[in-house]
């Protein structure tokens, strides 16, 4: 029927939620839990009873500043709280404490790779903080809905982009590196299945003509996979409408669509017709807050190096591969751990080295035994030790695999365990001499064949002079000393 | 007519025509009431829009008030250190949410079913 | 030989505290209770009596004593609670059927620390529904008389606690004033009425009518009862963020030679003033002049005719925003309807009352989409100017003197059905709301029929005991006690 239309470029701006890591709700002494029994987590203030007053927690605040600064925001020096005023069952007060026209933080960035595998920058328009809402369950079958309202009041930082991201890709991509940022600075869980990280796209296309589609929120996005799938569906389905209706932001309002998981599309939501008169006022049972500049200089001084300055230096002052930088950087506890272990009493150990052990022992023994990192009874420092042993010579690689089993699980010292047990590799010419003249005693066969040509044969030569050297001869000076005496006849 | 002090219709500062008064109807009168959920009954909605043009008619006057820029804050800023620190404190008992709440299972809240927009 | 329930406070509750005096404070609870239950079934002071509660409180304080212990300068001394703030374990019911039946869970911080200091809650007093009238009419639950004259309304909203007082049932109320709840039916029923400044008293637990102006304060039958009560409450709270830290000391009682007494223009009673209320001033200003007391004469425009409008803005607007947790969800009333919007809409157009749908509907408008320009941020850069302009004249003056009222009490269902008339009562009392200073209201005698007439004292924000202390060298000077209404008589006060 219709003409293929134009190409249009998708504009998409993400509303971002995020629950920050505190102990008590935002504004108000009750305790924050992910598990506990309905209606238990609440106060005369979560439940908006008469007479409650909201008074803000200092730690929400931290967080969010911390957050802010991680994504490059500038922090606001005055800010003060405004009241969203809507009627809802999971909403206590019949309005949401919020902020309006002088939000905390504002003009952030969040680097990404666009789909070209070229940097990109995802413009931070505003974060601000707010509180939660309770959550509703509707009963399948019958009349009734019932709400817990647990998790009302918990601080939220609200992070709003500009519609800088023009794929589904990085749209994803977009949701990873700000989950990395916040778990690397510790202000959130980031988990959207948990819901502590949930995201509101606002999706619509513009055309070369200039024509752009009405912008669609789309909700109940509970995976990052999904966001592109949503995204990749309202992309067709706003083209499509672009083309055979018509349909722009000129003759149609902007609506809100839902996520439908089973049949993987977008469904129009139920506008309520005055749900978008929030009618701000000023929240006046808060006073504004002066945050002075020493204080926000002093969190940004606390805030660690991020992910991605990780994995650059890993790579360029290190000589990492790009997979390692990515494989150590995985988690800030686990890049964390790689630099104690990096980190010698005379200077930094060999990275490769350290990588190595890190990747492969440290991660399969933290896979296997299901433990977290913090939980390994060796320290970053212990795994030094057993890489200087190597590095030194002192011990070989097999017996310092052995060793990494036992002390991953004791704590105890790979040198002194070594020195103990006298596990030091033996280096000493004329003890590795006699093991390998008793080697070609002992499998003249072998001699022959390697004589005839056959490398592989030195094989069995190395272990039987390993096996009389119980196992710590230096390898290379086993392979040398045997090359040598086969020789010469 | 109590001997009050005057109804205030204070002079129009010259320079500042008032704002136009909206058009107060039972139209307007029901939309507003239903954004703040009252249920009106159609029987006192010309009462009630009368009455709502003579609040308006007293309130209108705030046009003519010549405000002078940057007069400060009614509050002034908290600082930091008046926040209050991360530390729990006590919690409703499940007896005491019940206890004054309409409808209640015993865990939930119960109200008649709604269509989740959010969750 | 009057009770000793009649006494200054001061000297009842050391009477208590007195080991070797037979006074206790059970002793009182129980003549407090026995007025009531005399006085009560005409006055309808009170939504809510609680004898059990007033006889625990009391044997504590009576136990304290035995024990040798402290317990505190109100030790045993009744106090009537508005039912806008909370008392642990009893009602609240704000005089609204949205609330009929909801028990407090804990006692608003100004409650507390009144029965720390030795208090005894007898009760919960009436009021305009959610503190929003000015006559106590729109109650619920029926409206409370002024002990003066059964036929009047004691004012409002705190009018069951000033005809609790009035009618010396109890010596102290707790009142709360968002426009002058407290000081108008202060004046109504011839008693002391304190709004402290802004943030000065603690709202946790005060139910909000206006966040930004309302504050709680006592109603007494003079300035020394009213200070005791006030300082026993006042301070920082951690439940309430707009409290104010700083702390004053108590003023020495000032000289009244060389106080300046500022006389704003715009606050003079209109050019028909009430004749009780025009001559009780004069004489006022009179007796200042012969202290040696100098007028000052002020303008302040912002505090004549744009305070109403200012007040009838923001305040519904706040009040709009603080009553929509009424939404039959968790608590209060709910009256089922087509769904859960029937249901919002049914509970609340039969839950609140019409004066209280009224301001939610005004408050709804100003803050609504298009309108908030114009009504709403006008009315906020408004109360700005006028609060900058009242410390402006504070340089001038030491206090500013007013009448409380236009009128004394007027009768029942004088004004109950035109909004306008009752919203007119509160021309001189809500500047001092929206500029977060401090106000009292002092008895100045009373009119040719035997009404009460009441005086306006206000100063800069802050100075609360520097109020006090000036409140009570007019008080002293005026020579015009708490007259003592006919009814009280009859229980022997």
């Amino acid at each position: 029927m219709s003409a293929p239309g134009p190409v249009p470029r998708l504009l998409v701006g993400m509303e971002v939620h995020l629950q920050l890591k505190t102990a008590t709700k935002c504004f108000s002494a009750a305790p924050v839990r992910t598990a506990a029994e309905p209606n238990t987590l609440v106060d005369p203030v979560v439940l908006g009873l008469p007479g409650a007053l909201p008074v803000l927690n200092r730690e929400a605040l931290r967080l969010a500043v911390r957050t802010g600064l991680a994504l490059g925001c500038r922090i606001a020096p005055l800010t003060k709280w405004d009241r969203k005023n809507y009627f809802y069952p999971d909403l206590p007060k019949g309005y949401q404490i919020s902020q309006y026209d002088l939000p905390l933080c504002s003009d952030g960035a969040v680097e990404i790779l666009d789909d070209e595998g070229r940097p990109k920058r995802v413009r931070i328009r505003r974060a601000h903080l707010e509180e939660d809402t309770g959550k509703s369950f509707h009963d399948e079958k019958g009349t009734k809905s019932r709400i817990d309202f647990n998790r009302a009041g918990t601080a939220l930082l609200e992070i709003v982009t500009e519609p800088d991201i023009a794929s589904p890709g990085e749209a994803e991509r977009y949701l990873e590196a700000l989950r990395e940022i916040v778990a690397y600075v510790g202000t959130s869980d980031g988990n959207m299945q948990e819901g502590n990280l949930r995201c509101e796209p606002n999706v619509n296309l513009a055309y070369p003509n200039g024509d752009r589609t009405p912008i669609v929120e789309v909700k109940n996005l509970n995976s990052v996979k999904n966001v592109g799938l949503a995204i990749r569906h309202e992309v067709e389905r706003q083209h499509a409408a672009y083309v055979e209706q018509g349909q722009v932001a000129a003759n149609t309002p902007r609506s809100t669509r839902g996520w439908d998981d089973v049949r993987g599309v977008t469904v129009h939501q139920r506008v309520k017709e005055s749900a978008d008169d929030y009618r701000y006022c000023p929240e006046p049972d808060l006073p504004p807050l002066a945050i002075p500049a020493a204080w926000v200089e002093a969190e940004r001084a606390r805030l660690p190096e991020l992910a991605q300055a990780r994995r650059a230096r890993y790579q360029q002052r290190l000589g990492l591969s790009a997979y390692d930088a990515g494989v150590l950087t995985a988690s800030r506890e686990l890049s964390d751990w790689f630099e104690a272990a990096l980190a010698g009493p005379t200077g930094p150990r060999d990275a490769k080295a350290v990588a190595n052990w890190v990747s492969t022992e440290v991660l399969r023994h933290v896979n296997e035994s299901g433990k977290p990192l913090g939980a390994l009874a060796l320290q970053p420092a212990g795994l030094g030790e057993l890489v200087d042993l190597v590095q030194g010579g002192v011990l070989n690689l097999r017996t310092a695999r052995e060793l990494f089993r036992e002390v991953v699980d004791s704590g105890a010292s790979p040198a002194a365990l070594a020195r103990e047990r006298g596990l030091a590799q033996v280096s000493d010419p004329a003890a590795i001499e006699d093991a390998c003249r008793a080697a070609l005693a002992e499998h003249p066969l072998a001699a022959a064949e390697f004589r005839k040509g056959q490398e592989k044969a030195i094989g069995r030569l190395v272990g039987s002079a390993m096996k009389a050297l119980g196992g710590k001869g230096n390898p290379a000076q086993v392979q040398a000393t045997l090359r040598r005496l086969l020789a010469t006849p | 007519m109590s001997p009050g002090p005057t109804p205030p219709t204070p002079p129009t500062p010259a320079g500042t025509a008032p704002v136009a008064a909206p058009t107060i109807d039972a139209a307007l009168v029901r939309r507003v009431a239903a954004l703040a959920r009252l249920e009106v009954d159609e029987a006192r909605l010309p009462a009630l829009t009368e009455q709502f043009r003579r609040i308006l008619d007293l309130v209108g006057a705030v046009a003519a008030i010549e405000v002078p820029p940057a007069a400060g804050a009614l509050l002034p800023p908290a600082s930091l250190e008046q926040l209050r620190p991360d530390e729990p404190g006590p919690t409703l008992g499940r007896r005491e949410v019940s206890r004054n709440a309409p409808a209640h299972d015993g865990a939930f809240l119960v109200v008649p079913r709604f269509r989740g927009d959010e969750d | 030989m009057a009770h000793a329930l009649d006494l200054p406070v001061a000297e009842m509750a050391r009477r208590v505290r007195d080991p070797r005096d037979p006074l206790t404070a059970r002793v009182l609870v129980d003549e407090s209770l026995r007025r009531i239950e005399a006085l009560d079934g005409r006055v309808k002071a009170f939504l809510h009596v609680a004898p059990d509660l007033a006889r625990a409180q009391a044997g504590a304080v009576d136990a304290a004593v035995t024990a040798g212990r402290d317990p505190g300068p109100l030790a045993g001394v009744p106090l009537a609670v508005k039912d806008n703030l909370e008392v642990a374990g009893l009602p609240l019911t704000c005089a609204s059927r949205m609330l009929a039946g909801y028990v407090a869970p804990r006692d608003a911080t100004a409650v507390a620390r009144a029965v720390a200091a030795g208090c005894c809650v007898v009760g919960k007093a009436n009021l305009d529904e959610f503190a929003m009238g000015s006559s106590t009419e729109n109650s619920a639950f029926g409206p409370t008389r002024n002990p003066h004259d059964l036929a009047r309304v004691p004012g409002g909203s705190s009018g069951g606690s000033a005809a609790a007082v009035a009618a010396r049932m109890v010596p102290l109320a707790l009142g709360s004033d968002t426009g002058g709840s407290i000081r108008q039916p202060a004046a109504l029923t011839g008693l002391v009425g304190f709004k402290p400044s802004y943030g000065r008293v603690s709202r946790s637990g005060l139910v909000a009518f206006a966040s930004s102006l309302d504050q709680v304060g006592p109603l007494a039958r003079s300035v020394e009862d009213a200070a005791l009560l006030f300082r026993a409450m006042r301070g920082h709270d951690a439940l309430d963020a707009t409290t104010r830290r700083d702390v004053e000391a108590a003023c020495p009682l000032p000289s009244l030679a060389g106080l300046r007494v500022g006389r704003v223009a715009e606050l003079e009673l209109g050019e028909r003033p009430d004749a009780g209320t025009a001559a009780a001033l004069a004489r006022a200003r009179a007796a200042l002049a012969g202290a040696g007391a100098h007028e000052v004469e002020l303008s302040i425009p912002l505090a004549g005719a744009a305070g109403l409008p200012i007040y009838y803005i923001v305040a519904p607007a706040e009040a709009s925003s603080n009553l929509a947790r009424f939404d039959g969800i968790r608590y209060g009333l709910r009256v089922p309807g087509e769904g859960l919007e029937g249901l919002y809409a049914a509970t609340r157009g039969q839950g609140f009352g019409a004066e209280v749908q009224r301001r939610i509907l005004v408050g709804t408008f100003v803050l609504s989409a298009g309108y908030a320009d114009a009504y709403y941020k006008r009315a906020m850069a408004a109360r700005q100017a006028l609060a900058a302009a009242l410390e402006q004249a504070f340089t001038q003056a030491d206090v500013l003197l007013t009448a409380t009222t236009p009128t004394p009490a007027f009768r029942l269902g004088e004004k109950a059905s035109d909004p306008l008339a009752m919203y007119l009562c509160d021309a001189l009392t809500v500047p001092a709301n929206l500029a977060g200073v401090p106000a009292i209201s002092l008895p100045a005698g009373v009119d040719a029929q035997g009404l009460p007439i009441g005086l306006q004292l206000w100063a800069r924000a802050g100075a609360d005991e520097a109020l006090l202390a000036a409140a009570a060298a007019v008080e002293r000077l005026l020579a015009t006690p708490s007259p003592l209404p006919a009814l009280a008589r009859e229980v022997g006060a």
